[in-house]
Formats: structure tokens, C-alpha cells, sequence
């Protein structure tokens, strides 16, 4: 059981203070005081914060993120930074050592290529007749494209068969909520800006768990920006997209959930007059609830052999990945969703 | 690896005679506040690790007068929602959820 939480805010009328060294939020006309030593990270949404309020985070070890309703990361700052510079020195010199990048880009396509699989299988059995033969033979596709790394040599080559078997996937997602209706239309991945609900959905998402994935990796030590798999560019967090990976599958799951159970219907999106399409603030309260509730789901870690909650899996794995930088682990385990 | 999590209730009788009495009520009620949620008048539900509750203790230590002040910080066998009966009126948030504003 985590012992702090994550304070959302969302009303951009909304104001975060200090009041007697202690966090409060005055919204809505209402003033609610939020333990400071209970709080995990700030995700604003909208509103404001006092510079004192940001001082008292700061020194409190509590992370500050801001993510536009797009789904773009504003920033992160603040929270634990851990570590020693040996493994910052460690983690420098694999990324820019080709052969040893690969490697570990490697491992993360064919966790993710995997964690895919095994959920276009899903949706196979749960389907009949032709579109149950086509998803198999997606499935034998991706087998295929895991099987076929080991023999990469190069990162474009990989980065090909991550973005290869990604775009497969996202097709039988597709076909997957076909029978949602409009909400469920996805004929492909669009961001920046999501082009409909399901991208709108997903990439809402995604930023939440880019935010914790920061936080696990600059708390254990290792440089978010410093990755292996994510070509390294000035101010892109690569480390801590490549650690993303490994999430998107069940992150996805949930989106599907959400969608199949109609607890984020047609109406929870706006559109924009560019075509962007958005969570619409209404929403967010459902969306942020459910994704807080699925933290809390265990999962099974076949390649550390214990289940673990979905909030901890961030941590384990940034620390996992240390110690293979480190030299205390011959691999990187990466997490595969069943 | 992750500490693991206490829940905990924090309740407290300060006497109120003097202007410091009050003061000290306000300080004990201010430092619980920092670390769990006021459920009743001086009643703090709290879910701690066990080093958060090491410092909880000492900041309690740290305003009240130990010869008049009495805080009592009971530690409950696991979540507190499996151990807790609400009849009336119920808290807005239950521990370990998210704060939505």
C-alpha cells in the first residue's frame, strides 16, 4: 500500500497556497487542506500555485507536473533526486556506446512487442470468425517481429520493428472497439494533437504515467533524458519514454476499460475548431479516478517472479535498469504485461 | 523496497483556559494537518510510513506541554476502511485516494 497520494488540479480558478506550512487548494469556494507529508506529486491540469506554495514542494520533496489537456508534458519539477554520479557516469556511457544501447533497446521493443501480443490474443479469443483468424494472424506477425531482434544491428532497425509491430496493434485496437460507435472510431494513432477520443484518451494518459515515470527515474538516480531505445535530442526525456513502453500496454487497457464499460462516452470529448480533439474538463474527474483506482491493480512480473501494484511498477523498474548499469544485473528484466 | 504504509488515527485533548492553551491547540491541530485528514474535532486519520510517523511524533512532542497535553495516536491493524464503521455524516475523502480539484 503507497502511503502518499497524488493531488490533481484541475479548475483553472483553482489556487494552490500555504496556509500554517501546510498545502491548501481554494477552489469552487472552498478551501481543502492537503497534507503536505501525504502528497506524492502535484499534477496541475489548470490553476495556479503560489510561489510559496512551490517553495514548500520543493523542500518537501513533493514533484510539481503541468500537462496541457493535448497531452503534452508542461514540465516537471521538483521531488527526490537520488543516486551518485557513478551511475549517471554508467548510464552516459551505455547510451552512447552503440552495441550496449541496442541491447537494452532490444529488450524493451520485445517487452512491449510482447505485452501487444498477448493482448491482440485477447482479443482473438473474444472475437469470432474472420476478425478472429485476422488478430491471430496479427499475433503470429508480432511473434515474428520479436523473433526477428536479436538479429538487429542497429537502432534505426529496431526503432523499425518497435514502430512496425506498434502500428499493428494499434489496428486491432481499433478493430477492438468497433462496436463503441464513434467514440470508439481509432483509425490510427494521432497526437499532437489527438485527432479523435481514443487518441484524446490515450494520450491524456500516457502523459500521467510519463509523469510518474520522471519522478521513479530521477528518484533512483538515472537522467530521463539520458535513454537508449529514444534517440537522444535536447530537452526530450528519452530515458523515461523508453521506460514508458513497458506501461503503454496495460495504460491502454485501462483506456479500453473506460471506453467498453461507457464510463467516458462521446460526450466527455470536446473538439476543437482545428480538429483537435480532447478530454473535456467535465470529464477529467472520471478519467483521474479510474487511472488513480488501476494503480492499485496488482500484476503478475513473470521475469521477477512476484506480482506487483501497477504505482510501484515505475520505481521497480527504473531501479532494475540502474543496477544493470551498474553491473549488478547481466539484463535488463523489463516488465511484460499478461 | 517501497516503506510500507500505516494507517493511523491521531487524537488529541488540549486544555483550553489561557491564551497559550490556544495557541497550542492551534499548533497541534496545524501539525496533524500536515501529515492526515481531520475526520472529527480532534480526531486525524493519517497514513504514514514509519519513518513519517517517527517525525509526527516528534513535532507532536515539539508543541504540546507533556503535564497538561494528552495525544494519543492509535495504530490500526490495516486499512482504515476495513476497520472503520462512518454512521451520519462521512468525510469527503477517503485515505489513499487522489485529491481532485
Amino acid at each position: 500500500m503507497r502511503h502518499k497520494s497524488v493531488l490533481y488540479v484541475s479548475d483553472y480558478k483553482a489556487r494552490i497556497g500555504v496556509g500554517k506550512g501546510n498545502l491548501q487548494v481554494r477552489a469552487e469556494g472552498r478551501t481543502t487542506k492537503i497534507p503536505v507529508h501525504g502528497v506524492e506529486s502535484i499534477i496541475l491540469l489548470g490553476g495556479q500555485m503560489t510561489i510559496e506554495s512551490i517553495d514548500l514542494c520543493v523542500r518537501s520533496g513533493i514533484r510539481v507536473a503541468g500537462i496541457r489537456r493535448s497531452g503534452r508534458l508542461r514540465f516537471v519539477v521538483g521531488g527526490p533526486i537520488g543516486g551518485n554520479v557513478l551511475l549517471r557516469v554508467a548510464q552516459v556511457t551505455a547510451a552512447i556506446d552503440e552495441e550496449r544501447a541496442a541491447d537494452i533497446a532490444r529488450v524493451i521493443v520485445a517487452a512491449k512487442l510482447s505485452s501487444y501480443r498477448i493482448q491482440v490474443l485477447r482479443w482473438a479469443s473474444d472475437a469470432s470468425g474472420m476478425q478472429r483468424q485476422v488478430l491471430r494472424a496479427e499475433a503470429d506477425v508480432l511473434a515474428e517481429r520479436i523473433r526477428s531482434l536479436p538479429g538487429t544491428a542497429s537502432g534505426d532497425r529496431i526503432r523499425g520493428i518497435e514502430g512496425d509491430g506498434t502500428r499493428r496493434y494499434f489496428r486491432a485496437l481499433g478493430g477492438s472497439l468497433a462496436g463503441l460507435g464513434p467514440v470508439g472510431a481509432f483509425p490510427v494513432r494521432t497526437r499532437r494533437p489527438p485527432r479523435d477520443p481514443v487518441n484524446a484518451l490515450l494520450s491524456f494518459l500516457y502523459a500521467l504515467a510519463l509523469v510518474e515515470v520522471i519522478g521513479a527515474a530521477e528518484a533512483v538516480g538515472l537522467d530521463p533524458q539520458v535513454g537508449f531505445l529514444h534517440r537522444l535530442r535536447p530537452g526530450r526525456p528519452s530515458l523515461a519514454l523508453d521506460l514508458l513502453e513497458e506501461l503503454r500496454p496495460a495504460t491502454d487497457r485501462l483506456a479500453v476499460r473506460l471506453l467498453r464499460r461507457r464510463q467516458i462516452r462521446i460526450e466527455h470529448f470536446t473538439r476543437t475548431r482545428s480538429g483537435a480533439c480532447y478530454l473535456a474538463e467535465s470529464a477529467r474527474g472520471v478519467v483521474l479516478s479510474a487511472y488513480e483506482a488501476h494503480k492499485d491493480e496488482t500484476l503478475g512480473h513473470p521475469l521477477v517472479g512476484r506480482s506487483v501494484e501497477r504505482w510501484s511498477l515505475p520505481t521497480l523498474q527504473a531501479t532494475l535498469l540502474a543496477r544493470h548499469l551498474r553491473g549488478d544485473l547481466a539484463h535488463y528484466p523489463p516488465f511484460v504485461l499478461r | 523496497m517501497t516503506p510500507t504504509a500505516i494507517d493511523l488515527l491521531v487524537t488529541y485533548d488540549i486544555r483550553t483556559l489561557t491564551v497559550a492553551d490556544d495557541r497550542r491547540l492551534k499548533r497541534v491541530a496545524a501539525t496533524c494537518e500536515r501529515y492526515g485528514q481531520r475526520v472529527q474535532y480532534s480526531v486525524f486519520e493519517c497514513r504514514l510510513s514509519e519513518v513519517g510517523l517517527v517525525r509526527l511524533e516528534a513535532d507532536l512532542l515539539r508543541v504540546i506541554d507533556a503535564s497538561i497535553d494528552s495525544v494519543n495516536i492509535y495504530r490500526l491493524a490495516g486499512p482504515v476502511r476495513q476497520h472503520k464503521i462512518s454512521l451520519g455524516r462521512t468525510t469527503v475523502r477517503a485515505l489513499g485516494e487522489p485529491w481532485i480539484l
